[in-house]
């Protein structure tokens, strides 16, 4: 038990003496001034003002409680497929990067060499999105794009505005028997099923003119990299639209 | 109104399955990381959900960003769920919290003592359902300061509506410690929540 836990410490300097009554009082959130009164206290001016005052800081639990309540039981609204979808990649991505994770043992031999790959990647990275401007990434520096493996999944084209989305093409690299899956969302219309192509063995995917003309104007297209047995090993997001 | 008396214990039961199960997702067990993935589908209809009742302050595609860092973030914070509350209910509170960090950073969300109608292009809540925001975060934040003990009183009490019976209960206290412990916070909330407060009428009085 801590400290902050000794049940028998006083409290507040004019509560003692009358700390049973104040507790009491207190307690019966409802109406603490008068269980006050009940217990015989409406002579000590201290004890009323503290049960007062701390009748308004319950009210503000009890409002905070009922706020918690209120937009939990709203929170079971189904949302739209295309947050949904991109939850749950999210959350593969998250477990993904989880697994990545080395025993203590192994970390301390090879923490030097990701420390360095690390350092490499961010420096590429920033000097890419210098020279790069535009494109409307979804990634956020919290998010974290280093995938098992080691290796960065980035998004390379189509990225902001196209004349057309005539090639998807990002940068990784596959475990053995491993494959990418890329998904294309409706921006505009969420309700859509995404696009999607699985199986894909390289970085890229072109396709036919009719699926050039099906796929929607503004996209979000997310690449999902997966081993040999379908387990999600990371993935990268990129919004595009067609002028 | 009659109280199901077991209604604790099964709580009780479920918050010690939640925590197992985090355990071994973060054990990378394969099925206990599927089924942790299908329990964090509600994290963003606590975010949407939320963004709405606060007035649809960030719009489709930053509330879809939002919901990721969100998920990733929790991935990061799992490792300190103890079962204290239901996982959701955990999740919910992170969520919250993580929302409204994010509608301050991005200079969303209105004071609710400032003039809420200043910028025409953002959509705002009502004034009073910003306020409860505020101050429903204004009280997690104090409850997280704290002793544990006396948080996880205050938090069965006013979040779980259970009686001092119950959370002694389900604390392995007796109901007096229970009751003294929760004084106690409530003493302690006088000064993290009631100074805010106090200072908030002040001005909203200038």
């Amino acid at each position: 038990m801590s400290q902050h836990d000794n049940d028998t410490e006083p409290t507040a300097d004019h509560a003692n003496g009358h700390e049973d009554e104040l507790v009491a009082a207190l307690v019966r959130v409802e109406d603490p001034v008068a269980a006050l009164a009940a217990a015989g206290l409406d002579g000590c001016a201290d004890c009323q003002r503290l049960v007062e005052e701390l009748g308004l800081v319950t009210e503000r639990m009890v409002q905070a409680g009922r706020d918690e309540r209120a937009s939990m039981a709203m929170a079971r609204d189904p949302v739209t497929e295309t947050t949904e979808a991109l939850a749950i990649a999210a959350a593969r991505g998250a477990a993904g990067l989880a697994e990545r994770e080395l025993p203590p043992a192994r970390r301390g031999v090879v923490l030097g060499w990701v420390a360095a790959a690390a350092l490499l990647i961010l420096l590429v990275t920033l000097g890419a999105q210098r020279l790069w401007p535009g494109g409307d990434a979804v990634e956020t520096p919290d998010r974290p794009r280093m995938m098992s493996g080691g290796t960065t999944l980035r998004a390379i084209e189509p990225r902001g505005a196209v004349a057309d989305f005539r090639t998807f093409r990002w940068e990784g690299k596959l475990s053995a028997g491993g494959s990418y899956q890329l998904r294309i969302y409706d921006r505009d219309d969420p309700t859509q099923e995404p696009f999607e192509e699985t199986g894909l063995e390289t970085p890229q995917w072109t396709p036919t003119a009719d699926e050039r003309r099906a796929l929607p104007r503004r996209i979000l297209w997310e690449v999902l990299r997966v081993n040999a047995g379908g387990e999600p090993r990371g993935s990268v997001r990129q919004q595009a639209s067609r002028s | 109104m009659a109280s199901d008396a077991s209604a604790p214990k099964r709580s009780t039961a479920r918050r010690a399955a939640d925590v197992d199960l985090v355990r071994r997702a973060l054990a990378r067990e394969h099925a206990a990381v599927d089924r942790l993935v299908e329990r964090l589908r509600c994290v963003p209809r606590m975010l949407t959900a939320k963004n709405a009742q606060l007035g649809g302050p960030l719009r489709d595609h930053e509330l879809q960003d939002l919901v990721q860092d969100a998920i990733y973030a929790v991935w990061r914070k799992l490792p300190e769920f103890e079962g204290r509350s239901a996982l959701e209910t955990w999740l919910y509170r992170f969520c919250f919290l993580e929302l409204m960090r994010r509608l301050r950073e991005e200079r969303r969300l209105p004071s609710p003592l400032t003039d809420v109608f200043g910028d025409a292009e953002l959509q705002v809540a009502a004034p009073s359902a910003v306020t409860t925001a505020a101050d429903t975060e204004l009280v997690y934040h104090a409850i997280a300061q704290l002793p544990d003990g006396e948080a996880a009183v205050v938090r069965l009490k006013h979040f779980d509506e259970l009686t001092f019976a119950e959370i002694g209960d389900q604390l392995e206290l007796s109901p007096n410690t229970a009751k003294t412990r929760y004084y106690r916070a409530i003493l302690k909330l006088r000064t993290l929540v009631g100074a805010p407060m106090i200072r908030e009428l002040g001005e909203g009085a200038r």
